[in-house]
């Protein structure tokens, strides 16, 4: 890294929080790992979320500074008080995008689920960045195929955060693999267990199939006006309980536009529903606390937003879930 | 008739509020909904752009074309209400946009009246998509003048605004201006104060409107009162007061009733004003009440960036439907 870098937030390469940019054979037990799915075809409206990994990766790119700049000290959580500071061994790298193939979806499939697996083997926790709400099943997919390899017959549990249920058997003019069915997708992966499959924040209408077939699935689904009246943290631990009753891991799929789109405009599918920023981000918090072994976090789309704060702010929100990975961190006194 | 029969994306085929059938007012029978745009924003005087809001108000409505596809049940998420979308599609027409004249307030105010009164002579429910809020004034004035003709009595007016409008002219625009719009419905006596009802203001209002607004039998509640009592208790008064010795009530919302953050393409933004949310529990019930008439103004989609976003749009879209959608159920068109 040049002198330069270390002092300007838009010089160098462009990875997550300035991480060291890494081939998946360089990934290492314990390694919070940052692999982008730059894949937007399955998305039924406004296109643009395969620009989400670059937009993200360039928003965190200011707070990579803040980090360099505080040295030892580290920096401070206000909300918290706690103090987060860099380990001796670096736990955050980004292995840059999976191979994508935007005219077959099924060779997507397998390029995202193949990175995903690869870097679950040797013991990251997967971080995905959309792409379409769609890359949640590849990426689910190369989860659970790795995690045979750490547990004989494990059973996953999955949280789903989102505005929408993404529950859809089929679509008209998609068929089943698009940015509408992709938890439905992941329902019917062996491993996955229905009745620990959890939805957080689902507003307005859906199709009566769906949600007929969570119901019997016997899964469980918190809408934004819960989340409003609940309380964001009482939510989280309950969604935590479910998805985790009698599972060995969860899977985590993150979809923005679980947020108000008057606070997070960067995204294609609108939607007013009150949740603000500092909501998800009380969420993810608490669910750093449940055995999630790979997440995902789509539908960023940074055309629609040239203030560039929404991609500023999924740093923010990621950070909320995977900075104890990644910091040691010393509590408020 | 489609280019192609079969399924076609949403964001395909022909833009009309939530992909409605379009129509003419002769088709409206009682029960149905005449939705119609009005491009005008010449009352206004700030940023030129409410008028394009009923096309982006059409565009944005695509994600909803789930409301009149063929054959679906649809399910309400907090509620599982469900909706039979067939039903929703043979009784909502997307009438066009009206022949809007920007240089000429009494052509312009003509056919909002004309417009309103065929549409609820006919039994049918007006939906306006503005346009600037000056517009309600007509439109109120239209829905009056049919039900004096079918031997009914007054209307009410339930009006939603960051502000009271009762300005009574502005030494620019004149008497044609956004501001005036609830002082207009009082002065022509449209609408007795006693059943006029103001939600939502907040922030700094002209002294003179707040006095008249204190000294007349009218009911304001600002939204800060709306935050403390609750929307099922605040509309409940509303249509209570609006509605006595009325047989119907029009509900206008000046969309810069919602808080900037929510909604911040308009050229009034105030950032102390309701949720989104709000206004989504508000729309059911007050389709519970006699309301037999609606129009949604204020919005500018060339205001800032987030003219991308279409949070403002896709609010009101949403808004209308749960009105529309409850006001079907209620008359027993769901089976």
């Amino acid at each position: 890294m040049s002198d330069q870098a270390r002092q300007l937030e838009d010089i160098g390469a462009s990875t997550f929080l300035g991480s060291p940019h890494v081939a998946l054979d360089k990934v290492e037990r314990g390694m919070v790992v940052i692999g982008g799915a730059p894949h937007d075809s399955t998305h039924t409206s406004r296109f643009g979320t395969r620009m989400g990994p670059r937009g993200i990766r360039d928003g965190s790119l200011p707070l990579a500074q803040r980090i360099r700049d505080s040295g030892p000290d580290g920096i401070l959580d206000l909300a918290s008080g706690d103090r987060l500071t860099l380990p001796d061994s670096n736990r955050l790298v980004d292995v840059g995008d999976y191979n994508v193939y935007p005219s077959d979806v099924m060779k997507s499939t397998e390029g995202i689920a193949g990175g995903v697996e690869e870097v679950v083997k040797r013991g990251g926790f997967s971080v995905c960045l959309g792409g379409d709400h769609y890359v949640g099943y590849p990426s689910c997919l190369g989860y659970t195929r790795a995690v045979t390899e750490l547990s004989p017959r494990p059973k996953i549990g999955y949280i789903h955060i989102d505005g929408h249920l993404d529950f859809r058997d089929d679509t008209p003019v998609w068929g089943k693999y698009n940015h509408g069915t992709n938890a439905r997708r992941i329902s019917e992966l062996d491993l996955v267990s229905p009745s620990n499959m959890v939805w957080i924040g689902i507003q307005g209408w859906s199709d009566e199939e769906p949600v007929s077939a969570i119901d019997s699935n016997n899964g469980l689904i918190f809408t934004a006006a819960d989340v409003l009246r609940i309380g964001p943290e009482e939510v989280a631990r309950q969604a935590g309980e479910r998805a985790s009753a009698g599972c060995d891991f969860i899977y985590m799929s993150v979809d923005i536009d679980f947020i108000d789109t008057g606070f997070f405009p960067a995204t294609g599918s609108v939607v007013n529903d009150a949740i603000t920023p500092d909501i998800m981000a009380a969420i993810l918090r608490i669910l750093s606390g449940y055995p999630i072994g790979a997440m995902d976090f789509v539908e960023v789309s940074p055309r629609i937003d040239p203030s560039g704060r929404s991609m500023i702010m999924s740093t923010d929100l990621l950070l909320a879930h995977v900075a104890p990975r990644i910091f040691n961190i010393t509590p408020s006194p | 008739m489609p280019i192609r029969r079969g399924p076609i994306p949403k964001t395909g085929g022909l833009m009309t509020f939530i992909g409605a059938p379009t129509g003419v007012i002769d088709e409206l029978s009682p029960g149905m909904f005449g939705v119609f745009g009005v491009p005008y924003d010449v009352s206004s005087p700030d940023q030129i752009g409410p008028r394009v809001a009923p096309r982006a108000y059409r565009e944005t409505s695509t994600y909803f074309q789930m409301m009149t596809a063929r054959d679906a049940t649809l399910v309400e998420i907090n509620s599982r209400l469900t909706t039979d979308t067939n039903v929703v599609r043979n009784l909502v027409r997307d009438l066009g946009d009206l022949p809007v004249s920007h240089v000429d307030w009494d052509i312009m105010s003509s056919t909002l009246r004309n417009t309103a009164h065929d549409i609820a002579s006919r039994g049918a429910t007006p939906v306006a998509l503005g346009g600037d809020h000056f517009i309600t004034y007509p439109l109120v004035q239209g829905c009056l003048q049919a039900l004096r003709e079918s031997g009914e009595g007054s209307v009410g007016y339930i009006q939603f605004s960051s502000r009271l409008d009762l300005g009574a002219r502005d030494p620019v625009w004149g008497d044609v201006w956004r501001g005036a719009t609830a002082r207009r419905l009082l002065d022509s006596e449209t609408v007795c104060p006693e059943n006029m009802v103001f939600i939502g203001a907040n922030g700094y209002v002209p002294l003179e409107q707040w006095q008249m607004a204190e000294r007349l039998p009218s009911t304001v509640i600002t939204a800060e009162q709306v935050r403390t009592r609750g929307i099922p208790d605040v509309i409940s008064e509303a249509l209570h007061r609006a509605s006595h010795n009325c047989s119907a009530v029009f509900v206008g919302i000046d969309i810069d009733v919602m808080d900037g953050g929510y909604v911040a393409m308009t050229g009034t933004p105030r950032f102390d004003g309701l949720r989104n949310v709000d206004l989504f529990e508000a729309m059911p019930l007050l389709a519970r009440g006699p309301v037999g008439g609606i129009s949604l103004c204020g919005l500018n989609p060339l205001i800032e960036t987030m003219s991308l976003v279409k949070t403002g749009q896709r609010c009101g879209v949403e808004m209308l439907i749960r009105f529309i959608d409850e006001k079907i159920r209620l008359a027993g068109s769901y089976k």
